[in-house]
């Protein structure tokens, strides 16, 4: 039986249908709209509201207006005195064309084509969340009854809930991005001082004399570190950046010194050794914080400027003479950031790391005015002690990214990027069947081709994500997460943490079905049966904000932001075994390694088959790949270029802006026009990063540029450990290798 | 004005065939669900075909294609097709999203969603007085919600005065600015889209006979 047009002029009303649901029928009721406000999404159609930035980890508070209905202009918070200082950069600013991009994941989604390669369409169609989590726990719960618990992996940063659903399952398998972002100063700072993590807290305003060895945070617009930069500037800071080419740091500084690629280890050293031979450190600094400096004065004596001049390219009497400045000049301030000197770039960097916390100690450069600070955070209730719960027991303790094999790394959970790809391909130590990633690009890791092969070993792959990047191509199940401008909650800031803050963060609510991490890490907790792990994050946000002293109310009276503000005092006692900075690390003595750090080459060396070396830079409008799709800033600048020195150009036969090939010792090679600067040297030349998506998931984005990350190497578990007496920390050398150059 | 509303004028002849479509279109163009595919195997679509018909626009090959496509698969067949060839189209692919069915896309300088033109249709919906429902988990202006609108202004001028929302003069205004100076200014290139880049003969049809009605609307 059915109904006939004609029935329609006979039905009462809209809604009494009754059983029948006939296309077009019009005795359906609207499935878009609602007759009373109470059913209905409300539009907020004029408010303004506070966030907290998290394009980039800076975490500067921010106003976003909302105007007929969205998000229209995004501004700093004047409130906030350590992030933006009440502005944002331009990619804060960008971000609601990243939400209202039309290319976003809307809805979770299922492959109906069952290959996976790069080419391949995986045949998306849309599921509700229910289908997804069904499928999800299927999948999870046979490997985890087939193969245990390990058999599973999480790709993800650490953060509450992806921690959680690690314990529930009770796998060690976490991985997430570190070995490639900043592990060799995080367990620096750990053994030598902290204990746990490096500080990201700077008081640069105060330097009065800033030095950095590859770091260019100014020249990348962290405002919550360019702003201080340029009132220290201001203040009559002298400002001596130590590059292989002329950052836009650099251009700003007193004295670009154009150091040979991978020797920062050696001038620091020399630099060490210069200030102790010329009774020029902080006396009174050093015997009251430090430990082990007499160790340390007869390990570096073997360390001269001759010696580092003729390694490094710095002339001997430029290195004594900044060296002197150095530390003559108070308060002085070592800057550094992630993937300058000290991070994971070479097979020298945990030696870089250790030697730059050892002369910010000699100069008084830590927990004092003017120099680093170790974050003042608010004490909030850790999930598990809020939500107490009987996690099973890692029966399991060996890891596919090898990590297990670094005890000092493995302590830290911070992951290896660089070894996971070798650990699916291998099946070592065990086979792992399934895996749930979320929001890491491909290009993290190094040879992201060979992950992708990783990925495909899986036998079932889920992706969590706001853009279907390239992971999302191989994933069976792809969910939608929410960007942060939809979501709510607090951010309690950890850079720039002089005092404590915790930031209000008011979305404007889901687009399409997406569903924060949260929510979607209890959804997969119920799949696997395991319910008894899911957390109430609501009541665990407000909670912490009660610890606080706030709420989220009270925080829109207070201008989105809740602090204690008051200036830092020094601490005295340092989370180490003698309570002391660990100028000689005994943590790293007893674990085996190099207490001290000692000149060592890195991985490779430039020949004559690959004579030049490679730098990256990231362009100051973008935040790695993820901002790309957006025209605006793709117009910017044109697509990524090879910066090399006129001579350099000369012997390769290339003008500006024609092709050249670069190839690496990691056997890939990638095409990128050239740009020909006298601001770097002839040895080395420089692309930028953010480039290079294939996925066309990114429409604007696709075919962008060349990906920097084709050319870096995946290092061997072998490999590593061959280095772990000193680089524990199994860090991915990113930048560790050597290129060729012709004209393409 | 008010001689569209008496009965037995032409105008009034049309409202009914007229708002039929909008919301048969409305239906076609929101995610296939298996209620859709079961109704599409009962007589209820030569029914709808007819509407086409009443107004004088020729459907008679769409309507063969259409059919003689749906006589290929079963139900399950024809689900899983139109829910692969929807997805692609509409909501993510790889290579990428091939139509957008937001009119922002379309109509606004910087092509997202969430533009001026989606505040407003949205207002529009507010000035008839209808809300976006909770569970509606799309942009005020998908495709869909605006082809329901439409229909939805049309039928409540079709009902018994003290039945309306509102009075028929209002209804009529709002109609004929939402139709005319929104939906005509992106649907035409949204259905040509469609026509181009669907994989199923079945959307492909559907967005031609939406093509044809939408010329219709506009000679009106």
């Amino acid at each position: 039986m059915n109904l006939s047009r004609r029935d329609f002029l006979k039905a009462a009303g809209f809604g009494s249908a009754g059983a029948f649901v006939i296309p077009g029928s019009l005795n359906e009721d609207l499935s878009a709209f609602a007759r009373k406000p109470v059913d209905s999404k409300p539009i907020v159609w004029d408010k303004t509201l506070y966030q907290c930035c998290a394009v980039c980890a800076s975490q500067c508070g921010s106003i976003v207006r909302v105007k007929d209905g969205s998000v229209k202009w995004i501004g700093g918070n004047p409130a906030d005195g350590l992030g933006g200082y009440g502005k944002v950069c331009v990619k804060g600013a960008s971000a609601m064309r990243h939400l209202y991009d039309p290319d976003r994941l809307k809805s979770p989604l299922k492959r109906t084509n069952p290959n996976k390669a790069k080419n391949e369409d995986p045949g998306w169609v849309k599921i509700s969340w229910e289908e997804a989590f069904d499928t999800i726990g299927e999948k999870f719960t046979q490997a985890i009854n087939n193969h245990g618990p390990e058999s599973t992996m999480i790709f993800s940063r650490p953060d509450g809930p992806c921690t959680r659903l690690q314990k529930a399952i009770g796998t060690p398998n976490q991985v997430q991005h570190g070995d490639t972002c900043y592990t060799s100063a995080h367990y620096a700072w750990r053994v030598m001082a902290t204990g746990g993590g490096r500080p990201y807290t700077m008081d640069m305003e105060n330097a009065k004399y800033i030095m950095g060895f590859g770091w260019d945070m100014p020249g990348k617009s962290k405002l919550c570190q360019l702003i201080p930069f340029m009132k220290a500037k201001d203040n009559g800071a002298k400002v001596v950046i130590f590059d292989p080419r002329e950052s836009l740091t650099a251009g700003m500084a007193d004295e670009w010194i154009p150091i040979k690629p991978g020797t920062d280890l050696a001038v620091l050293l020399a630099m060490i050794n210069y200030i102790i031979q010329q009774d020029l450190y902080d006396k009174d600094y050093v015997e009251a914080m430090t430990n082990g400096f007499d160790e340390l004065k007869e390990h570096v004596s073997q360390y001269t400027a001759d010696w580092a001049a003729g390694i490094s390219d710095v002339p001997a009497d430029v290195i004594t003479r900044i060296a002197r400045e150095f530390a003559t000049t108070k308060p002085a301030l070592l800057a550094t950031h992630k993937r300058d000197a000290s991070g994971p770039n070479w097979a020298n960097s945990f030696p870089t790391a250790q030697a730059q916390v050892i002369l910010k100690a000699l100069v008084g450069g830590i927990e004092r005015k003017g120099g680093f600070f170790l974050p003042r955070t608010f004490s909030l209730p850790s999930v598990d002690s809020f939500s107490p719960a009987d996690f099973p027991e890692m029966v399991e303790k060996r890891r596919v990214d090898g990590q297990h094999l670094f005890p000092l790394a493995n302590a830290g959970r911070t992951g290896a990027f660089g070894h996971v790809a070798e650990g699916i391909l291998s099946g070592e130590p065990y086979p792992v069947k399934v895996g749930i990633w979320r929001k890491y690009n491909l290009f993290v890791a190094p040879d992201p081709d060979r992950l992708a092969e990783a990925i495909k070993k899986l036998d079932f792959f889920v992706v969590v994500d706001i853009m279907p990047s390239e992971a999302a191509q191989f994933a069976d199940i792809v969910l939608p997460d929410m960007y942060f401008l939809e979501g709510s909650g607090y951010t309690s800031r950890a850079r720039n943490a002089l005092w404590p803050q915790l930031l209000l963060r008011e979305g404007v609510g889901a687009l399409w079905e997406n569903r924060g991490w949260s929510a979607i890490v209890n959804g997969v907790l119920d799949a696997i049966g395991k319910p008894e792990f899911k957390v109430d994050w609501a009541g665990h946000r407000d909670a912490c904000l009660e610890a606080a002293g706030t709420s989220m109310d009270k925080m829109k009276q207070t201008n989105g932001i809740h602090e204690n503000k008051e200036d830092p005092v020094g601490r005295t006692e340092f989370n180490t075994p003698s309570k002391k900075i660990e100028l000689y690390s005994t943590v790293l003595e007893q674990g085996g390694y190099e207490p001290l750090p000692s000149w060592h080459e890195p991985y490779t060396t430039p020949s004559q088959q690959y004579p030049y070396r490679l730098v990256v830079n990231h362009l100051p409008w973008l935040v790695h790949t993820g901002m790309t799709n957006d025209p605006l800033l793709q117009e910017l600048q044109p697509e990524n270029f090879l910066h090399m020195h006129p001579e350099t150009a000369e012997a390769i036969g290339v003008k500006e802006s024609e092709h050249v090939v670069v190839d690496s010792t990691n056997g890939n090679s990638i095409k990128v026009r050239a740009h020909i600067t006298p601001g770097i040297r002839k040895d080395t030349v420089m692309t930028e990063h953010n480039h290079g998506h294939w996925s066309r998931g990114w429409s604007n984005a696709h075919n962008w540029g060349t990906s920097d990350g084709d050319l870096m190497q995946a290092r061997t578990i072998e490999e590593s450990l061959s280095v772990e007496s000193y680089l524990p920390c199994h860090s991915a050398a990113m930048l560790d290798i050597c290129v060729n150059l012709r004209k393409a | 004005m008010v001689k569209i509303f008496e009965r037995g004028s032409n105008e009034y002849d049309r409202l009914l065939p007229r708002s039929l479509i909008y919301r048969f279109l409305a239906r076609s163009f929101s995610y296939p669900g298996r209620d859709y595919v079961s109704a599409l195997n009962n007589d209820t679509l030569l029914d709808c075909f007819n509407e086409w018909q009443l107004l004088g626009i020729d459907a008679s090959d769409e309507k063969s294609r259409i059919i003689n496509w749906l006589k290929v698969f079963d139900q399950e067949e024809v689900l899983k097709e139109l829910q692969i060839d929807y997805t692609r189209m509409l909501i993510n692919h790889y290579p990428k999203i091939l139509v957008a069915p937001y009119s922002s896309v379309y109509l606004d300088k910087d092509a997202k969603v969430w533009g001026p033109s989606t505040a407003k249709a949205a207002r529009l919906y507010q000035a008839a007085g209808l809300y976006m429902r909770k569970d509606f988990n799309e942009v005020p202006d998908h495709i869909a919600a605006e082809l329901e609108f439409a229909s939805y202004l049309i039928s409540e001028q079709l009902k018994q005065e003290k039945d309306r929302a509102m009075s028929s003069d209002k209804l009529h205004k709002i109609e004929r600015e939402f139709i005319f100076d929104h939906l005509l200014k992106w649907a035409p290139s949204f259905f040509y889209q469609i026509i181009e880049k669907a994989s199923t003969p079945f959307y492909r049809q559907m967005a031609s006979l939406s093509s044809k009605f939408l010329d219709f609307e506009a000679s009106q």
